[in-house]
């Protein structure tokens, strides 16, 4: 009688403490793996954000410089692409090419003193030089949340959790080179 | 031995991570903290009084930095991290960064996330633009900072905002339970006739365990983003430090 129920008792402490660490794990990775995804919907938040504005920059430059269609049409069809993106490969592929027309809208509208000069211009053109900082904050985040995550799911005990429970490594977001180069207003 | 073992790591850990951040970001003095030395003393009396009635009637923290040099970051980048480190603003993001990096040249403000809505990043834009003019450009640092604080200040009016709180950990419940089973288990085990209570061995092993138990987890989730202890464990006395504000890189810049 006593022994068996003294080893039963420590058997019982084992599994309890076992039983609790894996709980612990999981419920760790469970909260990594909300920010990782969290911060990627921040990430496509952005995105589509700076979509928005920069629908409306080129709106306020065709009241200047209405015959520089060409720069218009490559930014309605690279902002539809990245609209109707899915996977994050896509949205970066789309983000990319909307970059560089950007960047000729941006150096057509230097030959527009008036243009220039616009109110709403200018506060679109702030507006979007925030935004591509919310996007290069929003893009950090989102990768230090998957550094953390691929880490854990690679180290032991947690490794056997991650297994357990099918959890896969995530993948960095890479900026496109010209995403890196924020717009600025000179003056 | 043990435990002392684990906590001399923590403690290491800890001045670690604090040196890493200390050696990149100065700790705040205040909500004015003129580390290049360019502020006048009426615009750094102005400063005071504006930021003071901000906290106390609105619950709005605005932080007033300047700095020689943003370097190794790009200016812009620089206030975001620094607005990051500090975690200038309330519980409801309600803090404001005005960055001035002499070298750089640089104007930049950020906006927490509470105040996005109020100061939209044109309408920042559009005050930076009329500080550069009528101050910046003539190297008036000190008045075009208070322009800035003052033009702010006007366009928050009536904004509210709940000041810094207490916010309770999650993780000391989790640890409650788990400690308050062992409890239960020690006790089982101590009401077992054949381990009468102050017998040796069993009770002493299981207590080290709960010891042990407790101390691992508790001190790395107690220190990420707890910026209200950061702020009051720095060196330099006064300053209590910021309530934990976020923002993420609204605001607008200039160079001059």
């Amino acid at each position: 009688m006593k022994k068996w129920a003294v080893g039963l008792l420590v058997i019982g402490l084992i599994v309890l403490v076992i039983g609790m660490g894996i709980v612990r794990s999981y419920n760790s990775l469970i909260d990594l793996e909300t920010a990782v995804d969290s911060s990627w919907a921040e990430v496509e938040n952005q995105l589509q954000r700076r979509a928005d504005l920069i629908y409306n920059l080129v709106e306020t430059v065709k009241g200047y410089a209405s015959h520089e269609e060409r720069v218009f049409t490559e930014i309605a069809e690279a902002r539809s692409r990245l609209l109707a993106a899915q996977s994050p490969a896509d949205q970066m592929a789309a983000n990319s090419s909307l970059d560089s027309a950007l960047g000729r809208l941006l150096a057509i509208s230097e030959a527009y003193p008036e243009l220039k000069a616009d109110a709403s211009f200018i506060r679109l053109q702030d507006e979007l030089a925030g935004t591509e900082n919310r996007i290069a904050t929003a893009r950090r985040r989102y990768n230090d949340a998957v550094e953390v995550w691929n880490r854990t799911i690679r180290r032991f005990p947690t490794v056997v959790i991650a297994n357990m429970f099918g959890k896969e490594a995530r993948a960095f977001f890479q900026a496109s080179a010209g995403a890196q180069e924020v717009p600025r207003v000179g003056f | 031995m043990r435990k002392r073992a684990g906590s001399l790591l923590g403690l290491a850990l800890v001045l670690i991570v604090a040196q890493v951040v200390l050696a990149q970001f100065p700790a705040p003095q205040g909500y004015v903290n003129d580390f290049a030395q360019v502020i006048d003393r009426r615009s750094l009396a102005e400063l005071e009084v504006i930021t003071e009635q901000l906290k106390k009637e609105q619950g709005i923290e605005l932080a007033v930095v300047t700095i020689q040099t943003t370097a190794p970051y790009d200016p812009t980048e620089y206030r975001t991290r620094l607005f990051e480190e500090w975690g200038i603003g309330g519980p409801e993001d309600s803090g404001l960064l005005i960055l001035l990096a002499v070298d750089e040249r640089a104007i930049e403000v950020e906006t927490g996330y509470g105040l996005e809505g109020a100061l939209p990043d044109g309408k920042v834009g559009a005050y930076l633009d009329q500080a550069v003019s009528r101050y910046f450009a003539q190297n008036q640092f000190g008045p075009g900072l208070s322009f800035l604080a003052q033009a702010f200040q006007r366009e928050l009016a009536g904004e509210e905002f709940a000041s810094a709180e207490e916010r309770g950990s999650e993780s000391a419940g989790d640890w409650l339970i788990a400690l308050g089973i062992f409890i239960l288990i020690v006790i089982l085990l101590r009401r077992s006739r054949f381990y009468p209570p102050g017998s040796g061995g069993m009770g002493g092993g299981i207590g080290g365990g709960s010891g042990r138990g407790g101390r691992t987890i508790i001190v790395p989730t107690s220190f990420p983003r707890s910026t209200g202890g950061l702020g009051g464990g720095r060196p330099g006395g006064g300053f209590g430090g910021f309530g934990g504000g976020r923002s993420g890189g609204g605001g607008a810049g200039r160079r001059f």
